[in-house]
């Protein structure tokens, strides 16, 4: 061992981090010992305060400091909409989209019978609870155009059969500033399935 | 499309090669065991990044070396291109013109070889996946996004199949696989329509590049053999539908299975001889032409879409057929006028009177023999 204990502690710790390897673990150590000693104390505080500090929100399982998040608790939003992602950054990117004013729900994953996971992982017995209380009026499919994220949304639908929602799914297809040829043929083969139409005879 | 120099180390028992290949006919002679399949290896492996010999690229490296590098300069439709790939221990490395590149959708495609091997021949016998690989890269040729589709499908398929499994562990809702069932037969659909409408295009070339080889008066077809729908040529829609029946028919034998027992998947593509099943009826001879057909068919819908004939290569084949077939192949191989690779342990095998250069290989070497022109037509 080159290095002291303490540091090797801390950077294998680092290195289990989503995209941090062993040598960034360790700069990043080193990097923290070279600050001020407060630096490392308000760090290791705002870590210890994270899981007591941190809960789900009891009605769209978005993280929350109290019992309900900051959007299920602002009144100005439209509790008319129920928007359904997978994960939280999926709901920070559409809130940074600045055209949604709904309410979420989000999944915490998506079904993947490879990886092993069922309905039962997902937060989906609360999603029918919820659409049964509160009775939006559309339901917002926004999983990802994946496999995974298709059989999500087709399993939803199935699970809302039935109910007297607008059951509704994201669009997919070409990016805005794209140009057509650059665009996989994937892409464009399901931009040009889902096309609409602009005038009629 | 064309090689005009290959380099290669370390790559099986071609320790450092340094070859300039002729532009148009490069026959490669040697004893078993000297080389001659590690160089169309090679050529292989820097066009399509994979082995036609093993499923990993490493056992291609020599033994007790770290790494191979395989580098071609080519050119096609007149525009230079060099392109290398270095693989073994550590990851693989792509170049493009000397600059490393990460993806490999920039790679493939500059250089497009096609092989044919003995086993080829064996086609009208083989267990109906060799028969649909076929049929995909004839449709692939045509339309590219068949590829991705494919990767889909084969997704959902796993996807449903773990589903099955699970289903013998515990209960599973009904409703989960109903909603693998219509992905299944949503992406299944798109993939036999793609291969029925494609095919549809393709069985009469196969047909016309039948009766030009084989005995006059016999004819052959190639014809789409789908399982879970009875018909192929049909709306994507209805196709949807009917795959989507045979899924939910045949669900509980599917669960005592573990797998998923219709689809494209399972798909066939029957071959007949003279209006009977090849692999049952035709003589070994009949096989051979048809395989022929089937090969010059393919490498004709390559050149279709590449707009200029794809490299050739023939691991040892004109010992498997008989001298008229070989006069039949060799006179295709002049008159297409791409740049051809083939593999003999006997040049007398192989009569072409195109320009040509012969190349012996012995231990991992190779000697380059005289360039011989053609007796019709010139070289510039």
């Amino acid at each position: 061992m080159q290095l002291p204990q303490a540091i090797e502690r801390l950077s294998s710790l680092l290195a289990r981090l989503p995209g941090v390897g062993e040598r960034s673990a360790q700069r990043l150590a080193l990097h923290i010992l070279k600050q001020e000693p407060a630096y490392a104390e308000a760090l290791s505080g705002a870590l210890a305060g994270l899981h007591s500090g941190v809960r789900f929100c009891e009605r769209c399982h978005h993280r929350a400091t109290a019992n309900l998040c900051g959007i299920c608790s602002n009144p100005h939003r439209d509790a008319s909409l129920l928007c359904v992602v997978e994960d939280v950054p999926d709901l920070l990117a559409l809130e940074r989209s600045g055209e949604y004013q709904g309410l979420y729900h989000v999944l915490h994953g998506v079904l993947s019978p490879l990886r092993g996971v069922g309905p039962r992982d997902l937060t989906l017995e609360a999603l029918v609870r919820r659409i049964d209380a509160e009775a939006p009026a559309e339901v917002i499919l926004a999983t990802s155009i994946s496999v995974e994220g298709e059989a999500t949304a087709s399993y939803i639908q199935s699970l809302l059969r039935n109910r007297p929602v607008l059951l509704t799914r994201i669009a997919s297809g070409v990016p805005q500033g794209t140009d057509l040829e650059y665009l996989d043929q994937g892409t464009l083969g399901r931009a040009l399935r889902a096309r609409h139409s602009l005038l009629r005879p | 499309m064309y090689i005009g120099r290959l380099h290669a180390e370390h790559f099986r028992n071609l320790d450092t090669l340094e070859w300039w290949p002729h532009r148009h006919f490069n026959l490669v002679t040697g004893q078993n065991g000297q080389g001659k399949t590690n160089l169309l290896e090679a050529i292989s492996v820097v066009a399509g990044l994979r082995s036609f010999r093993s499923a990993r690229l490493q056992d291609c490296v020599q033994f007790g070396q770290e790494r191979a590098t395989v580098a071609v300069q080519a050119e096609r439709q007149g525009v230079r291109c060099d392109l290398a790939v270095q693989f073994g221990a550590s990851a693989r490395k792509l170049f493009v013109d000397g600059k490393p590149t990460a993806g490999v959708s920039t790679y493939l495609g500059k250089l497009v070889a096609v092989l044919f091997t003995a086993a080829d021949l064996q086609l009208p016998h083989e267990e109906p996946e060799a028969r649909r690989k076929y049929l995909d890269r004839v449709v692939f040729n045509h339309e590219p996004a068949h590829l991705g589709d494919l990767r889909q499908y084969e997704r959902v398929l796993a996807s449903r199949n773990s589903l099955l499994r699970q289903a013998r562990l515990g209960p599973v809702d009904p409703q989960l696989i109903d909603v693998y069932d219509g992905l299944l037969a949503q992406h299944g659909a798109r993939i036999i329509a793609r291969r029925a409408a494609v095919l549809a295009r393709f069985a009469p070339v196969l047909s016309e590049v039948f009766a030009r080889i084989a005995a006059p008066g016999l004819s052959a077809e190639i014809a789409y053999a789908p399982r879970g729908v009875k018909k192929a040529d049909r709306d994507v829609a209805d196709l949807q539908d009917e795959l989507l029946g045979a899924l939910r028919e045949r669900r509980d034998r599917d669960l005592a299975m573990g797998h998923t027992t219709r689809g494209p998947h399972r798909d066939d593509v029957g071959l007949w001889i003279g209006g009977r099943p090849a692999q049952l009826h035709a003589s070994q001879g009949q096989c051979r032409a048809l395989v022929l057909a089937l090969k010059i068919a393919e490498i004709r819908s390559l050149e279709a879409s590449l707009g200029e004939p794809p490299i050739l290569l023939m691991d040892d084949v004109s010992s498997e057929l008989d001298a008229e077939r070989n006069r039949a192949l060799m006179t295709y191989l002049e008159e297409l006028g791409g740049q051809v690779f083939l593999t003999t342990t006997d040049a007398r095998f192989i009569r072409v009177a195109a320009p040509r250069q012969v190349f012996a290989v012995h231990a991992g070497a190779l000697t380059p023999g005289a360039v011989l022109e053609g007796a019709a037509q010139g070289e510039s």
